[in-house]
């Protein structure tokens, strides 16, 4: 699974990661996790645990009424652990291909660029 | 949030959540209700057009079984069933305005309706409309064999309707290719294929159930 896997699924999974949440739970915590960029909505998140459970990553944990209102909770299983931590070590691999201290230094391509601009101008404006 | 704001939004998602599969609302609906309103706003009376928006595109998308792991054959299935759906619609619209409002108004069959006993074609053209209707409920109830049989029904008795009102001018080849060209018969046999395909015809354990919708798909581009 690694490499393919969504963002919002990610999330999902890393929001299981601490303890069993209900739908809106993981909504929230996926939310705080990815500093506010994942923002699920509720089609979204039950497609995902509907194909989640059925690859065995997660499973239901316990039904119950809350306020009149039907919550079911949601365990990461051994299988969604693993799938989660195989793919954040794929994504701090990747991420090291850009962020790595030889890609720290301006390249001289893009340093040549900005001395381009003036020179571009000059033609420009008399026109 | 007290409770009669519950019962209005709820109700809101819950009309949205028609969007979904019966088996599966009955299963997953209060839950994704609950979750609808744990993250409503205080107060909240109306849905947000972001959870209305994924909660219609989740529907369809299960019911296309995107959102699930059902073998690609069932997918294929759904989706030829609802193809003939759409194709058979689109023959009633055809047939119905053809035969009761634009019949009348086009010359070129208005110059020999004469010929024949006016008023003969109506019977036919009424029953071809009704067995396409039957074939359509057919289709919605995955009677695969009355599909079978009412399509090609529906066609003969309209194509009949309209030899009655064409009359002998059939035979001097323009009005025929006029009708090739006009018919809704590519609907028709678009239709026929894909109820063959449907599940619950027999056939639709066919190892390449696609054929049908390839088959469609060029059959209706050229109608367009």
């Amino acid at each position: 699974m690694s490499s393919s896997m969504r963002t919002p699924t990610y999330f999902i999974l890393a929001a299981l990661l601490d303890e069993p949440l209900h739908g809106y739970g993981i909504v929230k915590r996926a939310e705080e996790l990815s500093s506010g960029r994942v923002r699920l909505t509720a089609g979204t998140l039950y497609a995902a645990l509907d194909r989640l459970s059925s690859a065995g990553l997660v499973r239901t944990d316990r039904e119950e009424i809350v306020n009149g209102r039907a919550r079911r909770s949601y365990v990461l299983t051994d299988a969604g652990l693993e799938a989660v931590r195989e793919e954040a070590e794929w994504m701090a691999e990747a991420a090291k291909v850009v962020t790595s201290d030889r890609r720290q230094q301006p390249s001289p391509r893009s340093a040549a660029r900005p001395a381009a601009r003036p020179v571009t101008r000059t033609v420009v404006m008399p026109a | 949030m007290n409770r009669s704001d519950d019962d209005r939004l709820g109700g809101w998602y819950r009309a949205l959540l028609l969007a979904y599969p019966a088996a599966y609302r009955g299963e997953r609906g209060e839950e994704i209700v609950g979750t609808l309103l744990d993250g409503a706003r205080p107060g909240q009376r109306w849905p947000s057009p972001r959870e209305a928006c994924g909660l219609v595109v989740g529907g369809l998308r299960s019911r296309v079984g995107a959102a699930t792991h059902r073998p690609a054959r069932d997918i294929w299935a759904d989706g030829v069933q609802l193809a003939a759906l759409v194709v058979l619609a689109v023959a009633v619209c055809r047939a119905t305005w053809w035969f009761f409002w634009a019949r009348e108004s086009h010359d070129l069959v208005n110059a020999v309706t004469a010929s024949w006993p006016p008023g003969w074609w109506r019977p036919p053209a009424v029953a071809g409309i009704a067995a396409t209707v039957a074939a359509i409920v057919a289709i919605a109830r995955g009677w695969a064999v009355a599909a079978v049989v009412l399509i090609p029904t529906g066609y003969l008795a309209k194509l009949l309707a309209s030899v009655f009102l064409s009359g002998v001018q059939l035979s001097n080849g323009s009005l025929w290719s006029y009708h090739i060209g006009q018919s809704e018969q590519w609907l028709y046999v678009v239709a026929a294929l894909a109820a063959v395909f449907m599940p619950g015809s027999g056939y639709g354990a066919s190892p390449k159930p696609s054929r049908a919708l390839g088959v469609g798909g060029g059959g209706t581009r050229r109608q367009a």
